[in-house]
């Protein structure tokens, strides 16, 4: 809102101070501006903020009211004159100037050396063909201003025609020297101020003045409240027009019967007026509109336009004499071509609601007005429309056809409707007030409610929902409310008639009991006296009475309810009706009070009762230890907006967009090519991995740790039927989705594969997920480019192998205590086309669940993402890995017993989010005796891996291949490791062979070993592996 | 080798073995080598030094003379190999110190890095201010991201179409059986459910993800806002602006001023915006601040009563007080990153400044 202080003064009286005082033009000058200490901090507090401040006039601090005392044509120029202008100094300046209209004796604006003007333009003493020019004689748009070719000329500023804001000669003869913006009182301070959608009523300035009035009062400081009405100027009342409105359905006027038909179920009435002279309005109003920015036009319209700035009451002016037949608010035909005001024409939807007459529309109803049925110097008669429009209608409307004016603001926004009527009478008032002669007032009429209704603009609610959000200002709205059935029922008037008596009934619900302990409940501490709460609501227009004192009956009002009040400690208040919108009741009040005080006066006192502190929901705590983890070993987590390509699975090469499950659509994506929720973190993080090594980070280690999301819930059901509607995707999503339920790859038929919607976790507590979409949580990590660079204590460049980014998954996991296992990633699995064929695994969980992956991705994924290095990379969900923890009931997928977790969750976990749930690894004692390490290596086949090595061996000494098993067969100790250690191809060794060399360690438990305890060791395991495998020893 | 037949012979010898030792082992020890210095040591002190001759050849004495001899052998021999301890000590000392002095090291080559990862800076500012939280008492929780209307606008007081629905511009999807469904815009959601499924008394902070539809430099579609709620008996205004101070003094680590300015957000009444004094210039005004002297953090308030209502809590038993803010931002502001987008593009030098804070 952009709020003219002067304007405001208009209403209230408002604090000056002295800002400058100086000499000028040989006389004194002194200023006095607004004072904006007091006031922009009275705003802020009260709840809108003064976002800037601007004063109007400021940078023409150098412009001068002058007077051309002598004019001569110039010798070198014929289109310049010479002139002698006095600006109050002792001797007359010369100014060299080109306007056609300078001539001896007019008052100027003379621009002095030193002074800046709009488009950056610096007046300087200068020669003008050779001859001296100590200064300019400004144009009106010079100085920044509107232009009116028909008031203001096309040369410079006259200063003594009222209608371009002038002022009379001999005013100006003591002005002479007085900087132009000050003499003419042109001078003005804007605030934008930033007004809270809960607060309407303050978007015009007489809802300024009152919040000012009482900030001001509160304060103690002298305010005064003025009513600046020009309704006493209009021959008819308030009440006579509301009456005409409901009773009447058509008028005489300009020679003729005009009626209105309304299709639309929006309330609207009309006023129409006769004998109108339509001139340019007088300097008062066209300054008015000037320091807000505005154009002033003629003064039909700029009364309009004051009215709106001054009550937030849009209206709009049609010349009868352009109107052919009847008034019809309609909804538009769709392709139907209508010409605005602004001079563009519109083609129209059938959502779009106007007001027609009968060959074409006349304005788009809220928004803007017709060029066809303009009111111009030739309009005599007019028809004034105060319509309701539905806000939606009015915003849609408004920005389908990119055009935001006052008038859609105000209806988007709110508007008072039970001032309507009086805006009627201001703005009659004010064009007689205009009019060099007083029109003629013909009366109000109502619109007749066709029995077609057309569903523009009540399209996207329904009736009921709207008239309980918008009420009166919707028409539609009085068929929801009994008291107003008897109003529509008896016809033609239905609208303007339904609508006055649901705003009747409002006024009578729209109160409520002020306690004197209210305030203390809401903030602690009463702030205020109760009679200075009931005075501040009262100032804001608020009503009062008394209900509850002995013999008041029907209540008391004014000054007397005050006092009665007071002793009472209880008054009963009744809302104003721009306060409708938002007011509903006793916390309104004390918001209202609070505000006003400062809510920064509220003290501060600490909650009762001890405090304990807190901890993390299970699963935060272990979502934490997780990241904290990757992090350690050297990932560096990054983060994304969650969005993913359409084409991004197929780019990774997996089959398509729907294979790691169907992702959801947003309807209105803001980053165009990714209208998708992703269902994996890897193609975000293979951008960052290309984006990384494009700027020439050649290698690097990332992780996200964030939640992916499908559209199904965890039960496996479909949750969007028209998933990918509005941006085209419904048909395809549907399809694959389908495609991949049917097929017996499909992730449901994974059971609980790490993809399936089945492992999402609970984030509601709510008694069924049914219906929800799944949220999975999940890890995932890459390592683009090489593990070293060549430096210069290393021999060169190093790759990662696929077994140190399993350990690197594994170790994550082991942050909570869990330990996982590596398998073959088979074909199925719906990553496994991502990745390379032979560098692929799968993460299970000891019990067999499907965790995750881990692998190398195949170059051909690499090259989709233009990602040039080699890159590993693995993902984990999360929530099969918290179901090891407990942290998520196992099995039956997240819907069964989800409460039960969750209190599970919350008691396994410490708060300290080390994530050591049921640690399953022992803890590993002190070493009491030296530990005996032996190496061995062995010519093996090919065939034979190093896990089944390993197990032989282990099975040789401990005589059970099963994992817990430590404690050796024969001898007092316990196996620590087998540690492959070297795998040799090559020179010595056979084709189809391999040398294996490993490390067998044990630890002693009750003496140091001997050297035949020692040779039986070493005999078992040499003896086991020729056995089992046919291997020679090689060395040991 | 040369021999004795008598004892002078010998004690003349021995005194000529005694020099020539001194002799070898007072020279400079920079003259020396190792080879050399194991060429004196098996030459006084070997197996086949003179010394070891000398002692076989007491036998050619006669027998009277034989135990005299042995003794001044012996002496020497003490003699030589204490001195030759203390001389091959100080050898070794010496080319030591003369092998350390030729193995300094450039100390301008480029430090080998030690291969730790970072966390997000935005999750350790989230970290940051949840921890004062958890002390003062408040759980922690999560909630869902895809909200059905209910629980993102209609549990929080924005009925459809109402003007506060316009603050934020949301992201939607789909609708299944009449219901919207959208991205959350605000943890305030996690309110609604905390009241519905944990019920009173409350006393919780969620922070997460949210998702607005704008995107330019300083604001992006994904960003993370924390959100505390109390509901309990009897909570007022009062209360919270203690929560709020204490809550802030610890997140700065000292008292900070604070002050309330009156706003509007549909799910509380009366609001606030909370301000806290700028944090560089300590309210004087600079370029953070836009010289106002204060930062403006997050937003506050009573729960408004209709969202009790819709929560199926009792406002005229239970009330309580709402704040919360976008944690984006503070990172920024705690970091000094001046693009929000910089945080978002994944570029391994920029984030690895950040540590494992």
């Amino acid at each position: 809102m952009l709020a003219s202080l002067k304007f405001v003064e208009r209403f209230v009286t408002l604090p000056r101070v002295l800002s400058e005082a100086r000499t000028a033009g040989g006389k004194a000058f002194e200023r006095y501006d607004f004072d904006l200490g007091v006031l922009a901090p009275l705003l802020t507090r009260q709840g809108f903020e003064v976002e800037s401040v601007r004063i109007h006039g400021e940078p023409f601090d150098r412009v001068v009211v002058g007077r051309i005392e002598k004019a001569e044509p110039h010798p070198k120029a014929e289109k310049l004159q010479v002139c002698q202008v006095n600006v109050g100094e002792s001797v007359l300046r010369q100014i060299v100037c080109g306007a056609r209209n300078a001539r001896v004796g007019l008052y100027v604006a003379a621009a002095l050396p030193g002074a800046s003007l709009p488009g950056g333009m610096e007046i300087k003493e200068a020669k003008l063909r050779d001859v001296e020019s100590r200064g300019m004689l400004c144009s009106r748009e010079e100085l920044g201003l509107p232009v009116n070719a028909e008031t203001d000329g096309d040369g410079i500023w006259e200063l003594h025609v009222a209608a371009s804001c002038g002022l009379p000669e001999e005013h100006l003869a003591r002005l002479v020297g007085v900087p132009v913006f000050d003499a003419l009182a042109l001078r003005d301070t804007l605030l934008e101020l930033n007004v809270t959608p809960n607060r309407p009523d303050v978007l015009c300035h007489e809802g300024v003045a009152r919040e000012i009035f009482v900030g001001l009062g509160f304060l103690g400081l002298p305010a005064q409240w003025k009513t600046p009405s020009f309704a006493p100027r209009f021959s008819a009342s308030e009440t006579s027009v509301l009456t005409d409105a409901c009773t009447r359905t058509s008028v005489e006027v300009g020679g003729r019967t005009l009626q209105a038909t309304n299709r639309l179920g929006v309330s609207a009435f009309f006023g129409a007026v006769e004998g109108v002279r339509v001139v340019p309005s007088p300097g008062w109003l066209r300054a008015t509109l000037e320091a807000l920015g505005q154009n002033a036009i003629n003064n039909v319209v700029d009364a309009s336009n004051y009215v709106l700035l001054a009550y937030g009451q849009p209206s709009h002016a049609f010349d009868v004499a352009k109107l052919k037949g009847t008034l019809t608010l309609r909804a538009a035909k769709e392709g139907e071509v209508f010409l605005a005001l602004d001079g563009k024409e519109r083609v129209l939807v059938d959502t779009d609601c106007v007001v027609a007459d009968d060959a074409s529309p006349q304005a788009l109803l809220g928004v803007i007005g017709g060029d066809l049925s303009k009111v111009d110097a030739s309009t005599t008669a007019l028809v004034l429309e105060f319509a309701n429009p539905h806000p939606v209608a009015v915003r849609r409307s408004s920005r389908r056809h990119g055009r935001k004016t006052d008038s859609s603001f105000a209806f988007e926004k709110g508007i008072d409707v039970a001032a309507r009527f009086a805006a009627l009478c201001e703005l009659v008032g004010l064009i007689t007030e205009t009019s060099p002669v007083a029109p003629t007032w013909k009366g109000a009429f109502g619109s007749k409610i066709s029995e077609e209704r057309d569903p523009a603009g009540v399209s996207f609610v329904d009736d009921k929902e709207m008239a309980k959000t918008f009420g009166p200002s919707l028409g539609a709205g009085c068929a929801v409310d009994p008291s107003v059935t008897a109003v529509k029922d008896c016809g033609a008037h239905f609208a303007t008639a339904g609508w006055l008596a649901w705003s009747e009934a409002r006024s009578a619900r729209f109160a409520c009991v002020w306690n004197a302990s209210d305030l203390m409940r809401v903030a602690g501490a009463e702030l205020i006296d109760f009679d200075k709460q009931i005075w501040l609501l009262g100032a804001l227009g608020f009503g009062m009475q008394a209900p509850f004192l002995a013999g008041a009956v029907g209540g008391q009002t004014g000054a007397g309810a005050q006092a009665a009040a007071q002793s009472a400690g209880a008054v009963r208040v009744s809302f104003p009706h721009w306060r409708w919108h938002d007011v509903s009741g006793v916390a309104d009040l004390a918001e209202e009070i609070v505000r006003v005080v400062g809510i920064d006066k509220v003290p501060s006192i600490p909650l009762e009762g001890a405090t304990v502190a807190a901890k993390d929901d299970g699963h935060l705590a272990a979502l934490e230890a997780l990241a904290a983890r990757a992090a350690a070993i050297g990932y560096t987590e990054i983060s994304g907006y969650h969005f993913m390509k359409v084409d991004d699975l197929e780019r990774l090469g997996l089959e398509h967009v729907c294979a790691l499950g169907e992702p959801l659509a947003l309807m209105n994506p803001i980053i165009r090519d990714q209208p998708l929720m992703h269902t994996t973190l890897v193609p975000n993080l293979l951008r960052c991995a290309q984006r990384n090594t494009s700027f020439g980070v050649k290698r690097g280690l990332l992780f996200h740790c964030t939640r992916t999301y499908q559209n199904f819930d965890v039960e496996g059901t479909r949750v969007f039927p028209s998933n990918g509607e509005g941006i085209g995707l419904e048909a395809r999503l549907g399809e694959l989705s389908a495609a991949v339920a049917a097929s017996p790859r499909g992730l449901a038929s994974l059971g609980l594969a790490d993809y399936a919607p089945q492992s999402a976790f609970p984030y509601s507590r709510e008694p069924s997920l049914a219906l929800r979409p799944a949220e999975t949580p999940r890890l995932a990590g890459i390592a683009f480019g090489p593990r070293e660079e060549k430096q210069w204590n290393n021999a060169g460049p190093q790759g990662w192998t696929l077994l140190e980014i399993a350990s690197h998954a594994l170790e994550c996991a082991a942050s909570l205590g869990v330990t996982l296992r590596l398998e073959t990633l088979g074909s199925s699995h719906p990553f496994a086309p991502a990745l390379h064929p032979g560098r692929r695994a799968a993460i299970l969980s000891d019990s067999g669940a499907p965790v995750g992956w881990v692998g190398e991705f195949h170059p051909a994924t690499l090259r989709k993402f233009e990602v040039t290095e080699v890159t590993f990379g693995f993902e984990l969900n999360l929530t099969n890995l918290l179901k090891e923890v407990d942290l998520v009931p196992r099995g039956g997928g997240a819907s069964v017993g989800v409460a039960a977790a969750h209190e599970a969750g919350t008691s396994n976990v410490s708060s300290g989010g080390s994530g050591s749930a049921t640690t399953k690894k022992r803890v590993v004692a002190p070493l009491r005796f030296p530990a005996v390490s032996r190496d061995f290596a062995f010519l093996l086949s090919e065939s034979v891996t190093a896990g089944e090595l390993a197990a032989v061996v282990k099975e040789s000494l401990t005589g059970a291949a099963a994992s817990g098993v430590r404690s050796l067969s024969q001898v007092p100790a316990n196996l620590v490791d087998i540690r492959v250690f070297d795998v040799f191809r090559g020179k010595g060794v056979p084709e189809g062979h391999k040398s294996v060399a490993f490390n067998v360690t044990v630890e002693p438990c009750e003496r140091t070993l001997t050297e035949k305890d020692i040779n039986w060791l070493q005999a078992r395991v040499v003896e086991s592996v020729k056995e089992r495998f046919g291997g020679d020893l090689r060395g040991g | 080798m040369s021999t004795y037949a008598q004892l002078s012979d010998l004690e003349r010898l021995l005194a000529e073995e005694r020099s020539q030792f001194r002799t070898a082992t007072g020279t400079s020890l920079e003259a020396l080598d190792d080879a050399r210095v194991e060429d004196i040591r098996l030459r006084f002190s070997g197996r086949n030094s003179p010394l070891q001759e000398w002692l076989k050849g007491l036998r050619a004495l006669p027998p009277e003379e034989r135990k005299g001899a042995g003794a001044l052998i012996n002496a020497l021999k003490n003699d030589i190999e204490s001195e030759l301890e203390v001389f091959l000590v100080r050898y070794r000392a010496y080319a030591e110190d003369k092998r350390l002095a030729q193995e300094s090291d450039d100390l301008t080559l480029p430090l080998p890095e030690v291969r730790f990862g970072s966390r997000h800076p935005v999750a350790v500012a989230t970290r940051m201010l949840v921890e004062p939280l958890q002390r003062m008492g408040f759980q922690y929780i999560d909630g869902p991201e895809i909200e059905s209307d209910f629980f993102n606008f209609e549990a929080l007081n924005i009925p459809a179409d109402h003007p506060a629905r316009e603050m934020q511009d949301t992201f939607f999807l789909a609708s299944a059986k009449g219901m919207e469904w959208v991205l959350r815009t605000q943890t305030s959601s996690v309110q609604a459910h905390a009241l519905k499924e944990r019920g009173v008394p409350l006393k919780i902070v969620c922070a997460g993800y949210t998702y607005r539809n704008e995107y330019d430099m300083t604001h992006i579609p994904t960003f993370r806002q924390i959100e505390c709620l109390v509901v309990d008996k009897g909570v007022n205004l009062a209360h919270m602006r203690h929560t709020l101070s204490v809550f802030f003094s610890e997140v700065f680590g000292r008292p900070v001023k604070l002050r309330l300015r009156s706003s509007y957000f549909p799910f509380t009444e009366p609001s606030a915006e909370i301000d806290v004094e700028c944090q560089q210039c300590h309210g004087a005004g600079c370029r953070s601040c836009k010289h106002t002297g204060w930062l403006e953090l997050g937003g506050c308030g009573l729960v408004n009563r209709n969202v009790l209502l819709k929560c199926g809590v009792d406002p005229d038993v239970y009330g309580g007080f709402a704040f919360g803010m976008g944690i984006d931002r503070i990172a920024m502001s705690k970091f000094a990153v001046s693009d929000l987008r910089a945080l978002y593009e994944g570029d391994v030098p920029f984030l690895k400044d950040f540590h494992l804070a």
